[in-house]
């Protein structure tokens, strides 16, 4: 698949609706999940044929995205039922019904049987919560080999994240910055629509 | 949900971590490619271990913690899945079930 035929498949997805996300979560542009999995697939080979969990998955965007790459097995996780309900539509429209679970948990207190290839996260970012994407983070690094997970790109953060992660016995291997366009789903939100910076952290457990 | 979740994913419980056991209520078939797969609308997700069950619901396996389950809609849709299905979920988990039961509440 080509990576412009991944973006206008995730285009055609059915959205939550912003001014209903809670958590401090942000949809994923389905642009930026199309060329974060494709990157993921292409320069490190962590999609294809291998168990890809979603933590927080909304709408599943990551989530079908991966399994439209070839995936072999994706689990979408989210502590909401709606995000849920429109991931299986989704699914059931891009035609990844086969290869994609959706689970209604708690990120904090998923378990796994067996360590997990790769985890794709847009966690809450923690303006208001802190620490709300680091109990992902940790999560995720707990069970998997590969992370690939979304913060707030804030000088502050960096270097906190990067304290942490060494901590959580885990080692950054690259980071990229995106322009998240954010529209205005809080009251202290100032503008419409305005570009937030984010950086994808790709986290590998140390052995 | 498919079969598979269960090699994948195990008892949320952080002191328990154990395998678990699935019973499927009602499930249909999907062509996805040329391809059918089993797609489970309706299952008992139990853990041997730590005694819990949790419920599979319109193909959306609920494995939330024990607090986020004892309260408000969870809490009754989780019940009224137990009232749908009480002539197959063991009478262990009717009258007295890990987080709660059937007859538990009142």
């Amino acid at each position: 698949m080509r990576l412009r035929d991944l973006e206008m498949a995730l285009q055609s997805m059915e959205r939550l609706d912003e001014r209903e996300v809670s958590l401090e979560s942000y949809p994923t542009p389905a642009s930026i999940a199309a060329s974060v999995l494709f990157a993921a697939e292409m320069e490190h080979g962590d999609i294809i044929g291998k168990t890809v969990l979603d933590l927080g998955c909304g709408d599943g965007i990551f989530a079908i995205g991966a399994a439209l790459l070839g995936a072999r097995h994706v689990v979408g996780i989210d502590i909401q039922t709606k995000g849920l309900k429109v991931s299986q539509r989704n699914s059931v429209l891009l035609g990844t019904e086969g290869t994609t679970d959706w689970v209604l948990g708690d990120v904090t207190s998923v378990e796994v049987t067996e360590p997990i290839d790769t985890v794709v996260s847009n966690p809450p970012f923690g303006v208001k919560k802190r620490g709300a994407d680091l109990k992902f983070l940790g999560k995720a690094v707990s069970i998997a080999a590969v992370t690939y997970s979304m913060h707030l790109a804030i000088e502050k953060n960096r270097e906190f994240l990067k304290g942490a992660i060494e901590e959580l016995n885990g080692e950054v291997t690259q980071i990229e910055t995106f322009q998240f366009p954010i529209p205005r789903i809080y009251d202290f939100h100032k503008k419409e629509m305005h570009l937030v910076a984010v950086d994808l952290y790709r986290v590998c457990r140390r052995a | 949900m498919k079969r598979w979740l269960m090699d994948i994913l195990a008892c949320p419980r952080s002191d328990c971590r154990n395998k678990l056991r699935l019973e499927v209520y009602r499930s249909h078939n999907v062509e996805v490619e040329g391809s059918s797969s089993e797609e489970i609308d309706e299952a008992l997700i139990t853990c041997p271990k730590c005694g819990r069950w949790y419920p599979v619901i319109d193909g959306i396996a609920c494995m939330l913690p024990d607090d986020l389950r004892m309260q408000g809609r969870q809490k009754s849709e989780e019940t009224a899945f137990l009232e749908r299905w009480k002539d197959r979920v063991p009478v262990d988990i009717l009258k007295k079930g890990i987080p709660f039961g059937l007859t538990s509440q009142t």
